[in-house]
């Protein structure tokens, strides 16, 4: 789950308002719209990609904290992206409750044994490297 | 209507920036697929707009705003007014 819609619970299914590029051109007939391409590139559905992957990622990098306060109805609202069930805009990613974390020492304290194989490995590592040249 | 590029003289291709309302779901796997795409702006209103606000149209070859000119047979028309007016008088 990387999204919840605070409304409905919905966390499946959202919208989002992007920008896209199109190619126009025009002719005795009219004009044409159609996806732009650039050699065999679809230079439109890259955009709406990017775009769409770009403004989901930046939601879950801000973790809520770019979400704005509605003093009319008081509550918090996404900017970017709203629920594509209800129409809210209650979207946040969900709060997860963290691991039980243990202090930096200690942690390391814990891990002392596994970092010292490790330096040991890489240590055997590079003194068993070809010998290229010696004087 | 004729849309040319002032820069390069290209009149076939331009590039136009829409926005639109993309619906989208997340899969089991974190991917994202997208559902639905719906135009949010009205492409006649981008064309008719195009350097009185600001310029959206580009040229596909060189990058340049674009020119349009939405009714190319003006000029000819008046000037073919103006001779008929110098015919009558």
């Amino acid at each position: 789950m990387k999204l919840i819609c605070v409304h409905c619970g919905n966390y499946t299914y959202f919208e989002v308002d992007i920008e896209t590029v199109k190619e126009i051109s025009t002719n005795a007939e009219g004009i044409i719209v159609k996806n732009a391409f650039f050699a065999d590139l679809d230079y439109t559905e890259e955009t709406l990609r990017e775009n769409l992957n770009d403004i989901v990622e930046y939601v879950l990098k801000q973790n809520g904290s770019d979400m704005l306060y509605d003093p009319e109805t008081e509550t918090y609202y996404n900017r970017h992206i709203r629920c594509a069930r209800c129409g809210s805009k209650k979207v946040t990613p969900p709060i997860i409750k963290k691991h039980c974390q243990l202090p930096l020492e200690e942690e390391i304290q814990k891990h002392r044994e596994e970092f010292n194989l490790l330096r040991k490995e890489r240590k055997d590592h590079e003194n068993n490297l070809p010998i290229l040249w010696q004087p | 209507m004729k849309i040319i590029c002032p820069s390069c003289g290209n009149h076939r291709k331009f590039l136009i920036p829409l926005w639109v309302r993309c619906t989208f779901k997340f899969n089991e796997d974190g991917t994202i697929s997208i559902l639905h795409v719906k135009q949010l702006e009205s492409l006649e209103d981008k064309i008719t707009d195009q350097g009185k606000t600001s310029f959206t149209i580009t040229c596909k070859e060189c990058g340049a705003d674009a020119e349009v000119i939405l009714n190319e047979y003006e000029e000819l028309e008046t000037q073919k007014r103006q001779n008929m007016a110098l015919e009558d008088l």
